[in-house]
């Protein structure tokens, strides 16, 4: 299976949307392509590899030596690297480590969160400031139990964590949803995950019928803000971004029963004969 | 005179000029101008207006086909296009992800203003770097086999390969003919 691109061409939160929302399992290998690529909060590495398990977040190394999570482990000071070492003697490898650990009084359910908040959760936000990237996924990559908490983060939550982070937001400007178009919500529920004040207040807005320069001037907030949070909300698999007919006469979109008037049903001796005569073609 | 519409939508680069011109009988009617903004990158002309080709397959029974403007500008031309289509065709390069978005955009717009059949033409799959049909169905936002268009690989330079997606896009209307029906 082939699915690898750009930042430009596909950016990493529509990355992160198509793996959730495809429930995909596997290593998304990432590589800046960003000269300023050293961010704080961000490991120095030429590659970071995400772990995704049935669409969700379980691990991220910046090599794959199966050593990240023992690292983390030594860092923090949890145990000393000759006690580790016995540890892993006795590790089957069949579990994530972080299960194992938990499951031997060897490491405690806070301690287990604090490494998956520092592996996880803290730097990948940050991948999302970089300005150019290239992925690739690799759906038949096993999963690296050494490397895993047991723990596993909602990619849709670290997009929204990365997206409020970032300052410049050139490389997305393109892919921004347009000042004309009208949002349409995705869900039927509100939204699972904690939206800050102005994106509640633009998700109460989001009614299929407003555009977002509508929401903007009701909301007394810049256009650009409005549809940052619009992308924000449209990659998370929220809502959608329905564009509307630049002639100020259409303007307004009109009800599919209208539309249709124009278009009559056709005959089934017309369908068969259309199919017949094209059939002809396919092997001509 | 029996006419079916069949729009041919997609994002620029797609092939729906030479999709169109591949199965018409008639000469295309060609209104592709130079390009400006970024699609000038991408090709050297553009379709401005549209597309149209024809099938005449008796006195009196005509498929027409309709493509719409390769720049996304979503003017009064779409509308008119939508107005009287049938049914219509979405084709997406598999191989460029960078499209998926535009795709994307053009399939959401066509669903909230026409309920009219739908399928997706996959074009340029035999490309190292195109994507499965499947990953591309996921990434223009159709979750579940369930409810998803049909999805059909097309070689727009190909006829048997156009007509194969055309008697797709057919009998999809026939069967939501029926459906309506019942």
């Amino acid at each position: 299976m082939k699915i690898s691109g750009y930042f430009s061409e596909f950016s990493l939160g529509e990355v992160f949307r198509f793996l959730e929302q495809g429930q995909k399992t596997g290593c998304l290998s990432l590589k800046s392509m960003d000269e300023s690529h050293a961010l704080p909060f961000l490991p120095a590495a030429p590659e970071h590899y995400l772990f995704f398990r049935y669409g969700q977040i379980v691990a991220a190394t910046t090599t794959l030596n199966h050593q990240g999570l023992r690292q983390l482990i030594e860092q923090r000071g949890y145990l000393h690297p000759l006690t580790l070492q016995r540890v892993m003697n006795r590790y089957p490898g069949n579990m994530p480590l972080g299960v194992f650990l938990k499951s031997q009084a060897i490491l405690d359910s806070q301690q287990i969160q604090l490494l998956f908040k520092q592996q996880v959760l803290t730097p990948i936000p940050h991948l999302f400031a970089w300005k150019e990237g290239y992925f690739h996924f690799d759906a038949q990559h096993p999963l690296p139990l050494a490397e895993m908490t047991g723990l596993s983060a909602s990619p849709q939550v670290i997009t929204l964590a990365g997206l409020r982070l970032l300052r410049d937001w050139t490389p997305l400007m393109d892919k921004l949803p347009l000042a004309d178009s009208t949002i349409v919500s995705l869900v039927n529920e509100p939204p699972s995950v904690q939206l800050g004040k102005i994106e509640w207040q633009v998700w109460e807005h989001i009614d299929g019928t407003t555009t977002i320069q509508q929401i903007a001037q009701r909301l007394n907030i810049a256009v650009l803000e409005v549809q940052k949070i619009c992308f924000r909300l449209m990659v998370m698999g929220m809502v959608e971004e329905v564009v509307n007919i630049s002639s100020p006469s259409t303007s307004e979109p009109a009800p599919v029963n209208e539309m249709d008037t124009d278009r009559t049903g056709l005959s089934s001796s017309f369908l068969n004969g259309i199919v017949a005569f094209l059939k002809a073609k396919t092997s001509g | 005179m029996e006419i079916m519409r069949i729009v041919v939508t997609g994002p620029v680069g797609a092939g729906k000029s030479t999709f169109i011109r591949t199965i018409s009988e008639i000469e295309t009617v060609d209104t592709d101008r130079k390009a400006t903004d970024e699609t000038a990158q991408l090709k050297p002309s553009t379709t401005v207006a549209m597309d149209f080709g024809r099938l005449q397959f008796s006195p009196q029974m005509a498929l027409h086909l309709y493509g719409t403007p390769g720049q996304e500008r979503f003017d009064f031309m779409w509308d008119i296009l939508i107005r009287k289509a049938h049914a219509f065709i979405l084709l997406v390069s598999s191989h460029r992800p960078q499209d998926f978005r535009a795709a994307r955009r053009i399939s959401a717009f066509m669903r909230h203003r026409s309920k009219v059949p739908m399928v997706i033409g996959c074009s340029h799959v035999d490309r190292p770097e195109a994507w499965p049909m499947e990953e591309i169905a996921i990434a223009l936002g159709y979750l579940s086999p369930h409810g998803r268009p049909p999805m059909v690989a097309v070689n727009a330079l190909e006829r048997s390969s156009v007509a194969t997606a055309i008697i797709t896009l057919i009998q999809t209307y026939a069967e939501s003919q029926a459906t309506a029906l019942r």
